[in-house]
């Protein structure tokens, strides 16, 4: 009997690890899009931005599709309004932010949504130099609010 | 169903940090389940709990001091307050369960007091939760850590397929294990040290208040069915396997908190192992 129960146990663990193998292709995402944040579950959402954040450069020419809460912030130095998008993790204990610009001439705040707004925004993830420093955004040709 | 799967796969393969935290979550729930057999039948179930609270504490220093790599302080106070309580803790006037209690509410309490004054994140709460509950930490790993993990796990996987027979002896009577020979003081040390090395990374998955499930669970479940400490060592490590893997891809899938879907998952395992016992008992032939 206990062989017999270990064997299943044994066997429910190989199967388990066999479930790892083989390579398929990224599914529910949207055609196009190399990192498609709106087909994620909340766990994986919350650690590919993680990623992005900690490994910005890997990013890079990659497009991005995320959704999240709207956040503009002023920075005195500059003088520039910043776009962020927030995402929030499973645990719903922390949350992260991307900033992303709209390409184009939009005025703010009268073409953006409002603070707080859940957006979705698809895009390509670039860098640009300010003040001696490298920061990273995606460049987004628009807008939707959901 | 199909689909799930299909998006589980293209999880593994397409991101490199999905097979982290897969590599990481196989090698800590087989040490943790493990060490679990031995620290569950020496009467040593909480000090998961209460280790993982010192780890709590010491990585709030680390976080105030805004040190890039915390390990080097939480892993040797870690192992520190394991030798104190295993070893020391049952010659001192504070013992066992007050010794226990005692430090984990003082690491927890002082490593919130210091992480709420003195931290330099933006998101205390967050950091907090995150430390309590695991949240996503186990999907952030780097490779630097997951090598770490590997060479530790397999450390302490060797100590004790080495040491299995004087650890055998030590967990079941150590008074007759000192009176053969055995020197149960450095045994126990070991086991203080192997302990203190899985709790803190145990911690990464399923954060410092979950963390005696790893340890606990898998032993009490193989207890259910099985009764000779080899079999239950043994089926301990599958259960505690299978339970995390399980539970760690439902968390993806779903979209849940990791750490209290392994317990979740833990629990169903102590459940279906418990009725698979009564069933084995009930119809065995006498």
């Amino acid at each position: 009997m206990k062989t017999v129960l270990l064997s299943a146990a044994c066997l429910s663990l190989m199967l388990a690890a066999g479930c790892s193998a083989g390579a398929v292709p990224d599914g529910g995402a949207d055609e196009g899009v190399d990192v498609d944040l709106t087909a994620m579950s909340a766990t994986m959402v919350y650690a590919e931005v993680y990623n992005i954040t900690v490994s910005p450069a890997d990013y890079v020419g990659k497009t991005i599709k995320a959704s999240g809460l709207y956040y503009p912030y002023y920075y005195e130095e500059t003088g520039l309004i910043y776009h962020n998008i927030y995402i929030a993790d499973a645990a719903a204990c922390c949350q992260q932010g991307i900033e992303f610009a709209w390409q184009g001439e939009h005025a703010y705040p009268d073409d953006y949504p409002a603070e707080q707004a859940r957006i979705v925004i698809s895009g390509t993830f670039g860098s640009y130099d300010e003040l001696g420093y490298t920061y990273y955004h995606i460049v987004t040709d628009g807008i939707t609010v959901e | 169903m199909t689909e799930v799967l299909y998006k589980l796969a293209s999880y593994i393969t397409g991101h490199a940090f999905v097979r982290h935290a897969l590599i990481v979550t196989v090698l800590v729930a087989l040490c943790a389940s493990l060490l679990g057999v031995t620290l569950v039948l020496k009467r040593f179930s909480f000090i998961g709990d209460g280790l993982s609270h010192v780890a709590f504490g010491a990585a709030a220093v680390a976080a105030a001091l805004n040190l890039t790599n915390n390990m080097l302080l939480v892993l040797p106070f870690t192992v520190m307050c394991a030798i104190l309580l295993l070893r020391v803790g049952r010659h001192s006037k504070i013992k066992g369960d007050a010794a226990l209690a005692l430090c984990s509410v003082s690491a927890l309490g002082i490593g919130y007091l210091i992480m709420n004054r003195f931290s330099v994140s933006s998101n205390v709460s967050g950091d907090v939760c995150s430390s309590l509950f695991g949240s996503t930490s186990i999907l952030t790993l780097s490779a630097g850590d997951v090598w770490l993990c590997a060479a530790l796990s397999f450390a302490v996987i060797a100590v004790f397929l080495l040491f299995y027979h004087k650890i055998f002896a030590v967990t079941f009577d150590e008074d007759f294990a000192v009176a053969a020979g055995v020197p149960a003081k450095t045994y126990n040390l070991i086991l203080a040290v192997a302990t203190a090395v899985v709790i803190v990374f145990a911690m990464r998955l399923v954060g410092a208040l979950l963390v005696s499930a790893l340890v606990v669970f898998p032993a009490l479940s193989a207890m259910r069915v099985f009764k000779s400490f080899k079999s239950v060592t043994v089926c301990s490590v599958v259960v505690a396997v299978v339970c995390a893997v399980f539970g760690i891809l439902f968390s993806i899938a779903a979209g849940t908190p990791v750490g209290s879907t392994i317990v979740a998952v833990d629990i169903a395992g102590f459940l279906v192992l418990g009725a698979t016992g009564f069933i084995v008992r009930r119809f065995r032939p006498s």
